[in-house]
């Protein structure tokens, strides 16, 4: 077990200043922000350190704005702080959808959105979704900056493309219009705390009232090494009008997108079945619904 | 365990408690459950899992529940946190302490002191609480005894209770 009488805690300033740091202790040192999954990592003595850089004093990371149609978050933005504000309520319902489920509400406090990225859990509730958004994430470093579709964002388990030396500042995504819609499903173990089995998150814009849309954006979470976009299923979607027997036609076969493994969580066959019957739940609800 | 004795290196961290300024010296990686428990002798608050699952640690940080367990002392520099020693008094309990005792929502009582504070914050911000509602505000605190039926009783009963009391 880490230490903890031996851990430095390092509180920058500013984002210049811990840019600063992170230049010189990089792989010396581990980044923290509300900590749920750091400290509990370090009690398990995972990726263990002697330095830490608490970034979560920086305010100026923790912020939703709307600039040009575009959703921006900030960094640090908490997961209740994006389950509460209005902006995200009213443009990033898909976003929303993902935090509700998120941890538990004491979590939900401290857990920030840049916190769910960097850990790249193939798991993790907000990518899925930020996936179907179509987000970018901006990352920062002590000379430069630099914008990363987040699909392109993650590598593996644990694994993403950011420098040693970087740290997310921002994700944004186009907000959601009247005619935009999605959703996001995950199932767990229990209610609170769930590490998904599975997660579908989806994007989709109608064509018209008759079962027929536009687009489509579909991502699947806890399936892969990374979580990964489905473009067979998505083009199915878009292809013809759907009923319901179009729909479970669908669905039956979106798990032949995925490659999941076997784990104390289920098995790599129930994952198959578990996408295709999360995502008919989403699509039922979404097409039966009023608007 | 370490063979040698560790040489702590000791911060100072001041902050409020329960509306009352503290002075702590501390590592600034240890965790504010084990300050509050160890250093500040407010034994209410306790640790379940260790890893912010369960919920026993739930605590207010500046008026928010967090779970103690994984919030480092140093970060409280400055910052007011509430426990349940902070909620009612022996002589007077909170409405929410009290329909808690008389709907019967204590068995061993481990839960306790993190279910009022989750509740409490929950009835603070939701003046017109629901049984759905009620649940989801809870299911970060884990009960091996009760099944939940009578705590969430009693968190409906309290927020009637306080209107009444509040007149």
């Amino acid at each position: 077990m880490v230490l903890f009488s031996k851990v430095t805690v390092h509180y920058p300033k500013s984002m210049k200043d811990a840019l600063k740091k992170l230049d010189d202790m990089a792989a010396g040192c581990r980044v923290i922000a509300g900590g749920t999954d750091v400290l509990g990592e370090l009690k398990d003595d995972i990726l263990p350190t002697e330095h830490l850089l608490n970034i979560n004093r920086l305010e100026e990371l923790r912020y939703i704005r709307m600039k040009n149609g575009e959703l921006r978050i900030g960094a640090l933005t908490t997961m209740n702080q994006i389950l509460a504000l209005p902006l995200t309520q009213k443009h990033a319902s898909i976003l929303v959808q993902a935090s509700r489920p998120f941890g538990s509400y004491q979590i939900r406090n401290r857990a920030t959105l840049a916190g769910n990225l960097g850990r790249a859990s193939p798991a993790g509730d907000s990518i899925p979704a930020l996936y179907a958004l179509d987000s970018k994430v901006i990352l920062a470093s002590s000379d430069s900056e630099r914008e990363v579709p987040v699909a392109q964002f993650f590598k593996g388990p644990r694994q993403t493309i950011m420098k040693e030396n970087e740290l997310i500042k921002e994700v944004r995504f186009p907000a959601l219009k009247q005619d935009e819609e999605g959703f996001f499903i995950k199932l767990g173990l229990r209610n609170a705390s769930p590490v998904a089995i599975a997660s579908v998150a989806a994007y989709l814009r109608r064509a018209g009232g008759n079962g027929r849309f536009e687009e489509a954006r579909v991502a699947f979470g806890a399936v892969a090494p990374t979580v990964i976009r489905a473009p067979a299923t998505e083009r199915l979607i878009v292809e013809t009008s759907i009923d319901d027997d179009r729909l479970a036609e669908i669905c039956k076969h979106a798990g032949e997108e995925t490659s999941p493994i076997t784990d104390i969580r289920g098995t790599a066959q129930y994952r198959r079945h578990l996408v295709g019957a999360l995502l008919y739940q989403g699509l039922y609800r979404l097409i039966h619904s009023a608007s | 365990m370490p063979q040698r004795p560790v040489k702590l290196v000791l911060e100072e961290f001041r902050f409020k408690v329960n509306g009352r300024p503290v002075t702590v010296n501390a590592p600034p990686a240890y965790m504010l459950l084990d300050v509050l428990r160890e250093q500040l002798k407010l034994t209410g608050s306790k640790e379940g899992c260790g890893k912010g699952e369960c919920g026993a640690c739930t605590v207010w940080l500046n008026g928010e529940p967090v779970t103690s367990c994984l919030i480092m002392v140093s970060e409280v520099e400055g910052a007011e946190i509430t426990t349940i020693e902070g909620i009612g008094t022996p002589e007077k309990l909170d409405p929410l302490q009290e329909a808690f005792v008389q709907e019967g929502a204590i068995q061993c009582g481990f839960c306790t002191p993190g279910l009022i504070m989750s509740a409490k914050a929950y009835l603070r911000d939701n003046p017109d609480p629901t049984e759905y509602g009620v649940r989801e505000a809870i299911s970060g605190n884990l009960c091996r005894c009760t099944g939940y039926v009578k705590v969430v009783k009693a968190i409906l009963k309290a927020s009637k209770n306080g209107r009444k009391r509040a007149g």
